[in-house]
């Protein structure tokens, strides 16, 4: 197997993981922080992923964190978590996402730990 | 004639720009890895976008944003125009994005520091 792209160049042998499909996607890398700060342009971003999003299958629910107004770090900014009925779902948005372009930037989509977002963890 | 309430852009693109980015993502790497991956394919995004900003003005003036009332340096030049403004955002950006990935891994963060031309960013 060709050990090329991203694993390869951070020096990772990926060969023998194996992705395990999960209900939530994450969207990595597609909002700013700046844009997350207005309720207009948060508000939009959300009416836009829940339109995509909602192409792929039964949509459970979208989250997308947000700066905290003291200016505190939080983690998961720039992500948005995608929540799907059932895996399937998840597997066609990911499919269908990962490598789109959302506000001129390309999506990074990944599987996300079902149980670290049933705890609103966002740092996994 | 009055439009019945134009509908917005949405910000997802087209399929046809969709770009291949490695799966490996999702296999066996650790959280800092992974995140250093996506800061690296936003940086080479940013990169190519900086080559030319003009290009990223929407062609359509009903999609662009509002400008702010423009600005004059002591030459009479106008300093911020709408490429100043998409160079200057791009521009932020990549300085954020080379700080975080530089608290994540200093080796990592510098060697992007040096590949964009020995930046400094102060506070």
């Amino acid at each position: 197997m060709a050990l090329t792209g991203a694993a390869g160049a951070v020096g990772v042998l990926p060969g023998l993981a194996v992705e395990t499909p999960t209900k939530v996607v994450c969207l990595a890398q597609v909002v700013s922080a700046d844009e997350l700060t207005s309720d207009e342009d948060y508000d939009e971003i959300m009416e836009d992923m829940r339109e995509e999003c909602g192409k792929y299958g039964s949509l459970v629910n979208v989250v997308i964190p947000r700066p905290s107004v003291s200016g505190a770090a939080v983690p998961g900014i720039g992500m948005v978590f995608v929540e799907y009925g059932d895996v399937s779902g998840a597997q066609k948005a990911k499919a269908a996402l990962h490598g789109r372009k959302f506000g001129g930037n390309s999506v990074v989509a990944r599987y996300y730990p079902e149980d670290a977002y049933a705890r609103a963890d966002y740092a996994h | 004639q009055q439009q019945p309430a134009k509908k917005r852009r949405s910000r997802w693109g087209s399929k046809s720009e969709q770009v291949a980015i490695p799966e490996e993502i999702d296999k066996g790497l650790t959280r800092e890895q992974r995140e250093l991956y996506v800061l690296r394919v936003r940086l080479q995004e940013i990169s190519h976008k900086l080559i030319n900003p003009a290009s990223l003005i929407p062609v359509n003036e009903a999609d662009r944003s509002p400008s702010p009332e423009p600005v004059y340096n002591a030459q009479g030049q106008r300093v911020n125009t709408r490429e100043q403004r998409v160079r200057e955002k791009l521009l932020k950006e990549r300085a954020e994005l080379l700080e975080r990935a530089a608290k994540i891994s200093p080796a990592f963060g510098n060697g992007l520091l040096k590949a964009v031309g020995g930046m400094k960013f102060e506070k």
